[in-house]
């Protein structure tokens, strides 16, 4: 099975993946939501969302290896 | 003698529809054989649970066809095939569904139709993203994909600010929050934990011989999703490494 994982870090979240898991199958980041000062959590404007369908680029991402 | 009458079928257009799911671009191998020909078809799958269709024309009904994987190591769960029959371009019948793998066909006749999600699904360990220091784990249901989460385990390494920093994983539908699971021990400062929820309960390495809390292998989660940490008094120097999750996965078209 070809395994060519490519590892990326999120410019939105700074987040650090491979784009492949071992298994071959692709792997799709999404970033976390972010806190408020009050401890509220949301989604973040920002956010990437490589899953198919959502296609959100956030701040873009960059190749480490 | 004269000829034997043409039946009603014979005089429509009919083919035979493929259409298919699958986790990884693969190669479905249709086989058959009907009354006027041989019936042979390599079918592409997409390569991210999106659906993909391809028709074999034919001049008769089919008598006998099966479908299965061409690569090997493909398990249940993975790919999904549904083959139907046309007249005129309309779907008249459902010939044979379910998941395929190298060793396990689905056929027509007799065989079993099963939806996709039924059944046992694919177990998967699947590496999620590192966060940067400060930002909480987030990973999310794949498009196309269902989840049953059966264990998360993950680093937290607290910076040297002094807090009771209390491990929650938070299942989310992609805006609210559902449930929270949550760890009773707190990790103070300069600890350095490995946190695991499973069907057990919680662990993390401030109690390392007890779960707590609740399991989480009954969570059947759809695409878009979420389960994230969700970190009380999380410090901007704490750090969760990238978490290993262990789920049994199915798709959902």
């Amino acid at each position: 099975m070809d395994t060519a994982m490519t590892k990326y870090q999120c410019k939105t979240c700074g987040g650090i993946y491979f784009d492949e898991q071992p298994d071959g199958i692709a792997y799709y980041h999404t970033c976390p939501w972010v806190e408020d000062k009050d401890g509220n959590i949301s989604p973040n404007p920002d956010a990437r969302d490589e899953n198919p369908g959502k296609d959100k680029e956030g701040k873009g991402r960059e190749k480490m290896s | 003698m004269p000829p034997l009458p043409r039946t009603w079928v014979e005089d429509k257009s009919i083919d035979i529809l493929v259409e298919s799911y699958s986790n990884a671009a693969r190669t479905i191998q249709i086989r058959g054989i009907s009354d006027a020909e041989q019936i042979s078809h390599d079918h592409p799958t997409n390569s991210d649970r999106s659906i993909a269709s391809s028709t074999i024309n034919i001049n008769s009904i089919p008598r006998y066809l099966t479908a299965k994987c061409a690569a090997t190591g493909v398990q249940r769960g993975a790919c999904y095939v549904k083959v139907s029959l046309r007249a005129e371009g309309n779907k008249i019948a459902t010939l044979m569904q379910g998941y395929i793998t190298d060793a396990a066909s689905v056929f027509f006749p007799g065989g079993e139709n099963t939806s996709p999600i039924e059944g046992p699904g694919l177990i998967r360990s699947i590496t999620g993203t590192d966060p940067a220091a400060g930002a909480e784990i987030s990973e999310t249901v794949p498009t196309g994909a269902r989840w049953r989460l059966l264990s998360l385990t993950a680093s937290f390494i607290a910076s040297a600010t002094a807090a009771n920093r209390i491990a929650r994983l938070a299942i989310t539908d992609g805006t609210s929050i559902l449930c929270y699971l949550q760890s009773g021990t707190a990790i103070t400062a300069n600890q350095n934990t490995n946190n695991t929820w499973s069907a057990n309960g919680i662990r993390n390495t401030g109690s390392p011989n007890s779960y707590e809390g609740d399991g989480i292998s009954e969570y059947r989660l759809p695409a878009g999703y979420k389960i994230t940490t969700a970190t009380q008094n999380i410090d901007t120097g704490d750090n969760w490494g990238a978490p290993q999750m262990l789920v049994e996965e199915w798709i959902q078209p």
